[in-house]
């Protein structure tokens, strides 16, 4: 492992590198598939544009980006990020993409959102760690639910999803709903 | 999952069940704690790679 931020038990959360940019980075953010549910991702992406943003992540305050790393390859699969943290009134959004192929089956999205939720709740100290999703996506909307999100907006019809106009979802899980379900003494639903 | 009742056993995981993808990974979790009244934990989902953890699992869940 390479400089870890957060260890699980397949994957390993850190700071993005400038290998990652010119690895294959770029290409997830120009597929098709990958790039069907990112709000800001309709236009192809370049392994420029990756550098620019991989430059704008190194000196941001308000958004931290994390690379998800195979442990057993030691191989870049994906990236997740808290962004537009408010630090005033410590919230900010929550996004996970894992853009290997052979990598998106399996237990590595829901350690990632794991390890990111732990980061952000433990480490940052945020209260709330919101999320923004297509209807349409049923797997987003699942690993919400898995991890006790709570719907809490819906814009109508905002999204357009391959040829319809689906709605916005907008979730959110609060830092005290986390604790409890993941203090030692929460084994049951009450 | 698509696959019969009587076809699932202790050693079935996404390496046997091809329909076995995280969607339905996740949709696993969500009705297996639906169904038995538990409420899993990060590490606990985490924890649940093929139905022998889960069934693991849920023996270290009081009440089940």
């Amino acid at each position: 492992m390479y400089n870890p931020y957060a260890e699980g038990d397949v994957i390993y959360l850190r700071h993005p590198t400038s290998q990652d940019v010119e690895g294959r980075w770029h290409e997830w953010l120009s597929d098709e598939d990958t790039t069907r549910w990112l709000s800001q991702r309709q236009w192809p992406n370049s392994v420029e544009k990756q550098r620019e943003f991989y430059e704008s992540c190194r000196h941001a305050h308000d958004r931290l980006v994390l690379s998800i790393v195979d442990k057993k390859t030691d191989r870049h699969i994906g990236v997740c990020s808290l962004s537009a943290i408010n630090w005033i009134s410590r919230y900010g959004d929550i996004a996970i993409l894992i853009g290997e192929a052979e990598f998106k089956t399996g237990p590595y999205v829901l350690e990632g959102m794991s390890l990111l939720l732990r980061i952000a709740f433990d480490r940052l100290n945020l209260r709330i760690v919101k999320s923004v999703y297509a209807a349409s996506n049923e797997a987003s909307q699942k690993i919400h639910d898995v991890f006790r999100f709570e719907e809490v907006g819906r814009v109508k019809g905002l999204i357009w999803d391959r040829g319809q106009y689906v709605d916005s979802v907008i979730a959110m899980l609060h830092s005290d709903d986390w604790r409890a379900r993941n203090s030692p003494s929460s084994k049951s639903k009450p | 999952m698509g696959v019969a009742a009587h076809e699932v056993t202790e050693t079935s995981s996404p390496d046997t069940i091809e329909s076995w993808d995280s969607l339905q990974h996740m949709k696993l979790i969500l009705a297996v704690e639906e169904a038995f009244g538990v409420q899993f934990s990060d590490r606990d989902i985490v924890s649940i790679k093929d139905v022998q953890s889960l069934i693991a699992l849920l023996g270290r869940k009081p009440g089940t």
